[in-house]
């Protein structure tokens, strides 16, 4: 301590006193405070860092699960709700070659695995330079689990979706199929890529039912193969609302395979494949004189005279010998009749009436598959005279298909789809002929199965409607009469129509008891009536015990 | 500096001090309360990743059982091994023809 030597009191003295405790507090202050200011700060920088991640964060890889659901897509199904095509993870088998210890052993395990693939490929591909190598692909868990189970090194698994169609060859141009990245390639599949791919799109029922499919195919695979046949199709509609039942197409193929199919098997003939189809032409023609008015069922036509249309002689594979009206035209399937009721009709409005029934456009199905007609560029009086009998037009099955529902479901046009109809897809119907007109048609077909060239389609109990076609093929010289194309378009039951059934054959042979024929009488009529005779009760359509329902033109009612 | 500003400027720093530690505290609720949230969406995640496995099971038992019952395979197996074959119209018998089909037997008499 110090006195002050000014101090003015009695002493006057002044004592300076250096209050070194004071500095030292006041230095402490300084860093406390300096101390406290970081600890603050430091805090504050842990609250704003709290609060930014409890505030700002938004909870990121905390669910991969969304990402699995990108590689979805939906299963289709057929009306009744059987799988059809279905998406399984399956496993992509990989090798790190680094890890890998012995090439030779871990390739001879997986060639006891896969016996289809040799031990040497194995041991190639174990042995390439390279991070991660492709062993094998589609691997099902349960091999996944095998190839676990060896407990070789360097082996990895990498999960990937695969389209997989448990039916096989059954439906498979209507199910279609998809690339790896399970894009849409072919048939449903392509047709309603987008609605398959949305995320979490529930399963899509089509129109088919598998059950009549299977009986379509069966019966077409025992025709096409005892009639020797190349190519066949054969159709199953609902003419009342345009819902394909089944849609066979032979050779067929194995959607799970498609890349080792031939490119032919890959065709859908039933809606691809447009041909020349004959006389199952001829109700249209039929059709349209009726609704024109310009003839009607009992006048008669002098089909036993030879017709010429320009230079060309238009003949009759069973000619009569006395003038027929329509029934009869059509049940003998007379070209000439049908040729001077063409006539009568004219161009103009023939090709009015077949553009009415679809069948000068594209079938507007949700197939890409669906094929054009080809159609003669001038319309001149033998074109009119050719297409009246199924000539000089080629249509796909599909198209016609369709066009005969229209005539035979009470005259309204309804475009067939692959889609099962519900209150959303609902049929667009387009009336083009009258219901009158219609009961015309259905009679006329009633009776070609009953006293025509369609006999051998009938089916007890279920009085079919029906047509044959036998078409000679195009070639280089004009037509080929060796090389056929036979058909047969039927209908059921005749009292209450609701299905159409319809057969095609591609060079179809004469076999032993068919008399050296190859028409469609003996191939296709029976052909469909044997579809008929299995999908009939599986469409809960009731047999008929009673009498034959004949046709009105019937002049002999049959007995059973 | 007088009295009453010392006292106002202890009584400031008091309000910041007491706002900073109740700021902290909710902050620290939050994270709490969102750390669990964090949990609980990750053990979702988990159970969701259990369903996806067990779906994709089905899935795989769907279309085993899809190839399993296809009619094609169906109509092999009862061909080859009971000896089957497609139903035939003659093989078929509607309700109202099965009295005239088989009709009924004569009641027995009764014995006196």
């Amino acid at each position: 301590m110090s006195i002050d030597p000014e101090f003015s009191g009695p002493a006057r003295r002044q004592v300076h006193v250096a209050d070194t405790e004071y500095r030292a507090v006041a230095e402490g202050r300084i860093r406390i405070r300096i101390g406290a200011a970081i600890f603050a700060f430091a805090l504050m920088v842990a609250v704003i860092r709290l609060a930014e991640v409890s505030l700002l964060s938004s909870g990121k890889n905390t669910n991969n699960y969304s990402q699995s659901a990108k590689l979805e897509r939906a299963d289709i199904v057929d009306r009744n709700g059987e799988l059809l095509a279905t998406t399984l993870t399956t496993y992509t088998l990989y090798a790190r070659s680094e890890y890998v210890w012995n090439a030779a052993e871990t390739a001879r395990a997986l060639h006891e695995l896969f016996p289809d693939m040799e031990a040497q490929d194995f041991q190639r591909r174990l042995t390439r330079p390279g991070d991660q190598l492709l062993i094998r692909r589609g691997l099902t868990p349960k091999e996944k689990q095998n190839v676990f189970l060896l407990g070789q090194p360097g082996l990895m698994f990498e999960a990937e979706p695969q389209r997989v169609y448990p039916r096989g060859h059954l439906a498979s141009h209507i199910v279609g199929f998809t690339d790896v990245d399970l894009k849409g390639l072919a048939g449903s599949e392509r047709a309603f890529d987008t609605a398959l791919s949305e995320p979490n799109a529930p399963s899509l029922a089509l129109s088919v039912d598998l059950r009549v499919q299977n009986a379509a195919a069966e019966e077409l695979q025992k025709s096409l193969e005892h009639f020797k046949a190349d190519t066949g199709a054969a159709i199953v509609m609902d003419m009342n609302n345009g819902e394909i039942l089944a849609m066979a197409s032979l050779p067929n193929y194995d959607p799970n395979h498609p890349n080792t199919t031939s490119p032919q098997n890959l065709y859908n003939h039933a809606s691809m494949s447009t041909y020349e189809l004959g006389s199952v032409f001829k109700p249209i023609t039929m059709a349209m004189a009726l609704e024109y008015g310009v003839t009607d069922l009992v006048e008669t036509f002098p089909v036993q005279k030879p017709l010429k249309v320009r230079d060309k002689y238009i003949r009759d594979d069973h000619p009569s010998q006395h003038p027929i009206a329509m029934p009869t035209i059509l049940a003998d399937s007379s070209n000439r009749g049908t040729a001077m009721i063409a006539q009568r009709v004219g161009g103009d409005r023939q090709q009015m009436f077949l553009k009415e029934l679809g069948l000068m456009d594209r079938v507007p199905i949700e197939l890409t598959e669906s094929a054009a007609p080809q159609v003669q560029r001038e319309w001149q009086d033998i074109t009119t005279v050719t297409v009246s009998y199924g000539h000089g037009i080629s249509v796909t099955p599909l198209a016609l298909t369709t066009a005969i529902a229209t005539l035979l479901n009470g005259g309204e046009y309804v475009a067939p789809t692959l889609r099962k109809r519900d209150t959303v897809h609902t049929a667009q119907k387009r009336r083009v002929i009258t219901a009158e007109t219609s009961q015309k048609l259905r009679d006329l077909m009633r009776y070609v199965a009953t006293d025509g060239t369609g006999k051998k389609a009938d089916v007890d109990g279920y009085a079919i409607m029906g047509k044959t076609g036998t078409a000679d093929k195009p070639s280089i010289n004009g037509y080929d009469e060796r090389r056929l194309v036979s058909s047969f378009i039927a209908a059921f039951p005749y009292q209450d129509p609701q299905y159409v059934v319809f057969v095609t054959f591609d060079e179809p042979k004469a076999v032993e008891g068919t008399h050296g024929y190859a028409t469609a009488g003996w191939n296709a009529a029976p052909t469909a009536g044997k579809i008929i005779e299995r999908i009939a009760p599986i469409l809960g359509v009731e047999r008929d015990t009673g009498p034959v329902l004949e046709s009105p033109f019937s002049e002999t009612p049959a007995v059973r | 500096m007088s009295v009453r500003s010392r006292h106002n400027q202890s009584v400031g720093g008091s309000i910041i001090f007491v706002l900073f530690l109740i700021g902290a505290v909710l902050t620290l609720g939050l994270y709490y309360v969102k750390t669990n949230a964090q949990t609980a969406k990750a053990e979702a995640a988990q159970l969701q990743r259990l369903v996806s496995a067990e779906l994709a099971a089905i899935k795989v038992l769907k279309a085993e059982l899809a190839h399993l019952e296809s009619p094609a395979r169906l109509s092999e197996l009862s061909a080859s091994r009971l000896g089957f074959s497609s139903i035939e119209v003659k093989q078929t018998l509607t309700l109202k023809d099965i009295e005239s089909v088989f009709p009924l037997k004569d009641q027995p008499e009764a014995n006196p």
